[in-house]
C-alpha cells in the first residue's frame, strides 16, 4: 500500500508546464482552488468546540491561581490516586500487550485447532462494557477489590484493543521477509523476536495507547470494585462538592497523564515506515504447527475466552434467571432500550455529519490548517469522558444556562468523545474515491454538488455507516459522561444498569447488561470483519 | 559432484499436482536457470530447495547432504542456502547495513561495519548506503542489497526467484550483470527461476524448461534454442517459423521447397521449425522460393516481415504465411515480391493438429 500522495499544491517544479505555457504577462501561478466556505466554517466550529475540554482545564487552573492549585494538587490523596492510576497503567498495559500479541500470533500463524473461531471470539470482549465485565466478576467473586482485581478486569476487557490491530498486521506482513530471515540461518523463535515483533511495533504501540487511555478514563469498572483512580475520584468529588476546584485540579492531573501517554506513543513510533517494500500481492503466511505445545496454546486461548467472555456472560445469565420475569415486567427496560437507541442514532448521525467537513478538507484540500483541525479532535477524544463532561457542565452553567441538563449537551459530549471514530472511517472512504470520477460527472454536465452526491457520496456510504456504527457502539456503552450530563429522569441502558447496581439489585441490572451486550455484538463483529480487510485504514 | 540433486520430486497443493517427478542435477559452480510460464511450478521448485516447503515424494540433496525426502526434513534456517526473493524481501524495520548484517551474527562492535562495507562493495554499492532504509532505495538497489545479505553467510548455493522481473528494462540488464558477475566471482552455485526466455538464455549455463509441473528439457541454452524437444518449447524459447512439410529422408518438402532437416525418425507428414534468423530474404530468383510481402513492422534495429509464400498449395491457409526477422536496413516494402532461402537445417516434429491462424 502506498501512502496517498497528499502533497499540497506542489509548485510545478522543473516540469515543462509552468514556464513555456504562461506568457510573460502571467506569473505562471495556478489559481488556488478554494474549499466551500460552509464546509470550512463547520470544520473550524467543530474543532473549536473540541478545544473546550482542554481549554476548560487550562483556564480554570489559571483562574484558580497557583497557591490554591498547588494546595489541591500536592496532597497525600492525589499521591495515593497517582500511585493507583500509574500502577494500574504500568501493570495492565504490558499484560494486554503480551496477551494480545500472543493471541494474535496463535490465531493467525499456527495450526492450532479452532484458530478461525478463536479469531472472532477473542474480539468479543469489546462488546462487553468494562463496567459490565466488572459486575460479572464481582458477582462471581464478591471479595474482589484493589489494584490486582482492577488489573484482572481491565486486562480482560481491553486486551482486544491490542489483539485486533496486531492480528490484522500479522495477516498483512510480507511473509517472504520471514522466509528471508530463515534462509539467513535464523530459527523460528528468533525470527519472531527479530523480524515479526519489530514489525508489529506500530499496532502494538497504538493498541497499548488505547488501553492506557481507557484505563485512565474508566469509571464504572473500578468504582464497582472500590478501586480509586483519578476518574473515580473526580466523579466522587463532583458528587460531594459538585464542581469545585478540587475536581478540576484532579482533572488537570488526569489530562497531564493522558498527554504523557500520547506523547510517549508518538515518540515510540519514531519516523520509521514499515510499509511493505515490494510490489504485488504478498504470499500468504504459512501456519506453523505447535507440536507438543498445542494443548498449552489451546488452553491459553480458551482460558482467555472463558475469563473475558464466559465469566461476565455466566453472571449476567445467572442474574437473569434469578430475577425471572419480574426484572423485565415494569416496562422500564423497553423504554431504556428505546432511549439508548435514540441517543445512539442521533449521536451517530450528528457525529458523522459534523466529522464530514473535517474529513473532506483533510482529503481534498490538504493543508497545515486541515491537519491541525483534524489533530485537535484526536486529542480531545483521547481525554477521559469525565473531563469533557466537567467542561460541558461548567461552560453550560456559566455561559449557556438553557443548555444545562438537556439532551443537546449529552449529544455534544458524544460528539467530542467519539468524533475520531467517524472521522477515521470517512477519511479512509473519501481517500478511496478517485476524484476523476467526480470530475467525469461534472464534465458530463452535473453541477459540483450534484456530482458529489451522485458519485462520491455513494462511494463513501459504506465507510460512513461503519463510522456511525462505531459511534453508536461508543454511545451505548458510555456511562461516565452520561451520568454527569443527562437530564434528570434520563434512563438509558447504562444509567439504569448503574442505578440498579448501586442499589445492590444485581438481578435488576442484568436485563440492561444483556441488552447492552446484544446491541454491541453486531458492531463488534463489524469491527472484527473490517480489521480483516487488507485495505482497512 | 552436483551441488543440488533432485530425484523424483513431486508436490501438490490441495490435490492439484504442482510438480511431478522432477529430476534435476545442478553442477557445482554452475548457473542453472529454470524457465517456465507463470503457474508452471517454478517458484514451488525453489521453495522446496530452499526448505520453505517440503516435497510429497522424492529426495533433495544439497552438497551431498540429503535435506528432504525419506528420513530427512532439514528446515530452511539449517540449510545454508542463500535466497533472493522476487522483490528482495528486505526487512522494512532495519537499515540496509542491519539487513546485510542480519545473518552475520556479529555484534555492532566486532567488525560488522567493515563486513557490511565489503559486502556492499561486492554488489557494486557505495558504503554510504549502509545507514539508509530499504524504502529509500530503488528496486535495483534493493535487489543488490538482498543479494549482499544472502552472500553474507557465504552460501554454497544461491536461489534467485525472478529477482529482476520487478525492475524496468534498463535496470534489469544492469542488475543482472552485477548479480551474475558477483556470483561467478564468489563461485556460488546458482539456480534462477524466471518466465523471461531472453533472461533465461543469457544467464544460464544449464537451462531447464518447466511445463505444467514437468521438466520437459534440460541442457545448454544453445542446445535448447536450436534443438527444442517439442514445438511448445520451441515457441517458448523464442520466435519460431513453423511450416507443414513432408519428410523424405534428410529433406523435407515444404512451401520453401526441399530443405535439409536434422536427422529424424519421422517420415511423411510433419511440421518443421525454423528460427526466424534462419530465413534470409533477398531478390526473387527464378528457381528459388518466392513470396509477397504483406506487412512490414519496423523496430529500428530489425524489421519483421510477414510474407505469403507462392509455393503454398492453398493461398488462404495459415501455413502459407511466415514471419521473418531481418536487419533494420532491409528495404522490403509491402507488396514487393521477394525470395526466401533457408540457412541451416530445420527441425521436424510430428504434424501439429490444425492450428488457429
Amino acid at each position: 500500500m502506498k501512502p496517498a500522495p497528499n502533497l499540497p499544491q506542489q509548485p510545478a517544479g522543473g516540469s515543462a508546464r509552468g514556464r513555456g505555457a504562461a506568457g510573460p504577462g502571467r506569473r505562471g501561478r495556478v489559481p488556488k482552488r478554494r474549499p466551500p466556505l460552509a464546509i470550512v466554517l463547520i470544520a473550524v466550529a467543530v474543532s473549536l468546540l473540541g478545544l473546550l475540554p482542554l481549554g476548560y482545564v487550562v483556564v480554570t487552573a489559571a483562574l484558580t491561581g497557583w497557591t490554591e492549585l498547588s494546595g489541591l494538587v500536592f496532597r497525600p490523596r492525589v499521591g495515593e490516586l497517582l500511585v493507583n492510576t500509574i500502577g494500574l497503567v504500568v501493570v495492565t498495559v504490558p499484560i494486554c500487550a503480551v496477551v494480545g500479541v500472543l493471541a494474535a500470533w496463535l490465531v493467525e500463524r499456527t495450526t492450532i485447532p479452532g484458530a478461525r473461531v478463536f479469531a472472532v471470539l477473542l474480539a468479543a470482549p469489546l462488546a462487553v462494557p468494562a463496567f459490565v465485565n466488572s459486575y460479572g466478576w464481582v458477582s462471581a467473586i464478591p471479595s474482589l477489590n484493589g489494584l490486582w482485581s482492577g488489573v484482572l478486569i481491565a486486562s480482560l476487557s481491553y486486551f482486544p484493543l491490542v489483539y485486533l490491530p496486531c492480528a490484522a498486521a500479522l495477516r498483512r506482513l510480507d511473509f517472504t521477509v520471514e522466509e528471508a530471515a530463515a534462509s539467513l540461518g535464523t530459527g523460528p523463535w528468533r525470527v519472531f523476536f527479530r523480524v515479526v515483533l519489530p514489525q508489529l511495533r506500530l499496532p502494538l504501540l497504538g493498541g497499548s495507547l488505547l488501553v492506557g487511555l481507557h484505563l485512565l478514563a474508566e469509571y464504572g469498572a473500578f468504582a464497582m470494585i472500590r478501586f480509586d483512580t483519578f476518574t473515580t475520584a473526580i466523579v466522587d468529588q463532583y458528587r460531594s462538592t459538585f464542581n469545585g476546584p478540587a475536581a478540576t485540579a484532579l482533572a488537570g492531573v488526569l489530562v497531564l497523564c493522558c498527554l504523557f501517554l500520547l506523547v510517549g506513543e508518538s515518540a515510540g513510533r519514531g519516523r520509521a515506515r514499515y510499509a511493505r517494500i515490494g510490489s504485488g500481492v504478498a504470499r500468504a503466511a504459512r501456519r506453523r504447527p505447535l507440536g507438543a505445545l498445542t494443548p498449552l496454546g489451546w488452553a491459553f486461548l480458551a482460558g482467555v475466552f472463558v475469563l473475558s467472555i464466559g465469566v461476565p456472560f455466566w453472571s449476567v445469565l445467572r442474574w437473569i434467571v434469578a430475577g425471572g420475569a419480574a426484572a423485565w415486567a415494569d416496562g422500564v427496560v423497553v423504554s431504556a432500550l428505546a432511549q439508548t437507541v435514540l441517543y445512539g442514532a442521533i449521536g451517530a448521525a450528528v457525529t458523522c455529519g459534523l466529522a464530514f467537513p473535517i474529513a473532506f478538507l483533510a482529503i481534498r484540500f490538504p493543508s497545515r490548517m486541515a491537519r491541525a483541525l483534524e489533530s485537535i479532535n484526536y486529542v480531545t477524544s483521547s481525554l477521559p469522558g469525565i473531563v469533557t463532561a466537567l467542561a460541558l457542565v461548567t461552560v453550560s452553567i456559566r455561559l449557556v444556562q438553557p443548555l444545562y441538563q438537556t439532551a443537546v449537551l449529552v449529544i455534544v459530549a458524544y460528539l467530542l468523545m467519539f468524533l475520531p471514530r467517524a472521522l477515521v472511517n470517512l477519511r479512509a472512504g473519501l481517500a478511496q474515491v478517485p476524484p476523476g470520477l467526480e470530475e467525469a460527472a461534472r464534465s458530463l454536465g452535473r453541477p459540483p454538488a450534484a456530482a458529489f452526491l451522485g458519485v462520491t457520496a455513494r462511494f463513501i456510504a459504506p465507510s460512513a455507516l461503519a463510522g456511525a456504527a462505531l459511534v453508536f457502539l461508543g454511545i451505548v456503552n458510555e456511562l461516565t459522561a452520561t451520568l454527569l450530563l443527562a437530564p434528570n429522569g434520563t434512563r438509558t441502558l447504562a444509567i439504569q444498569f448503574w442505578s440498579q447496581v448501586n442499589d445492590i439489585n444485581y438481578a435488576g441490572a442484568a436485563p440492561y447488561a444483556l441488552l447492552m451486550i446484544a446491541l454491541s455484538l453486531p458492531v463488534t463483529y463489524l469491527l472484527f470483519a473490517k480489521s480483516r480487510l487488507v485495505s482497512a485504514p | 559432484m552436483s551441488a543440488i540433486e533432485l530425484d523424483g520430486v513431486s508436490k501438490s497443493f490441495l490435490q492439484i499436482a504442482v510438480l511431478r517427478e522432477i529430476e534435476l542435477s545442478v553442477p557445482e559452480g554452475s548457473r542453472t536457470v529454470v524457465v517456465g510460464s507463470s503457474g508452471s511450478g517454478k517458484t514451488t521448485l525453489l521453495r522446496l530447495i530452499s526448505g520453505f516447503d517440503f516435497p510429497d515424494a522424492g529426495t533433495i540433496t544439497v552438497s551431498g547432504r540429503r535435506v528432504a525426502g525419506v528420513g530427512a526434513a532439514v528446515p530452511a534456517h539449517q540449510r545454508g542456502i542463500g535466497v533472493v526473493a522476487q522483490d528482495g524481501a528486505l526487512f522494512p524495520h532495519l537499515t540496509v547495513g542491519e539487513n546485510i548484517a542480519f545473518g552475520l551474527g556479529i555484534r555492532k562492535s566486532g567488525g560488522r561495519a567493515s563486513a557490511v562495507r565489503k559486502l556492499l562493495n561486492m554488489v557494486s554499492l557505495d558504503a554510504d548506503f549502509a545507514p539508509r532504509r530499504p524504502d529509500e532505495l530503488s528496486g535495483g538497489q534493493q535487489q543488490r542489497v538482498a543479494l549482499a545479505r544472502a552472500l553474507a553467510r557465504r552460501p554454497k548455493v544461491m536461489l534467485l526467484d525472478e529477482p529482476f522481473s520487478a525492475l524496468d528494462a534498463g535496470l534489469r540488464a544492469a542488475t543482472r550483470e552485477v548479480v551474475a558477475d558477483t556470483l561467478a566471482r564468489e563461485g556460488v552455485t546458482t539456480v534462477l527461476v524466471t518466465h523471461d526466455q531472453a533472461e533465461a538464455l543469457s544467464f544460464a549455463d544449464q537451462l531447464a524448461v518447466l511445463r505444467e509441473g514437468r521438466l520437459t528439457q534440460v541442457g545448454s541454452p544453445r542446445e535448447l534454442y536450436a534443438r527444442p524437444v517439442d514445438l511448445f518449447t520451441a515457441r517458448f524459447l523464442g520466435d519460431a517459423v513453423v511450416l507443414d512439410a513432408t519428410v523424405e529422408g534428410e529433406l523435407a518438402r515444404c512451401a520453401l521447397g526441399a530443405v535439409p532437416i536434422v536427422p529424424t525418425p519421422i517420415r511423411g507428414d510433419a511440421s518443421i521449425m525454423f528460427r526466424p534468423e534462419q530465413l534470409a530474404v533477398g531478390p526473387a530468383e527464378a528457381d528459388g522460393c518466392a513470396g509477397r510481402v504483406e506487412a512490414v513492422e519496423f523496430y529500428g534495429s530489425e524489421v519483421l516481415l510477414t510474407i505469403r509464400l507462392e509455393g503454398a498449395g492453398d493461398a488462404t491457409a495459415a501455413d502459407g504465411v511466415i514471419r521473418v526477422r531481418q536487419r533494420g536496413t532491409s528495404n522490403a516494402v509491402v507488396g514487393s515480391r521477394v525470395g526466401v532461402t533457408a540457412i541451416g537445417p530445420a527441425i521436424a516434429y510430428p504434424r501439429e493438429p490444425v492450428s488457429a491462424p
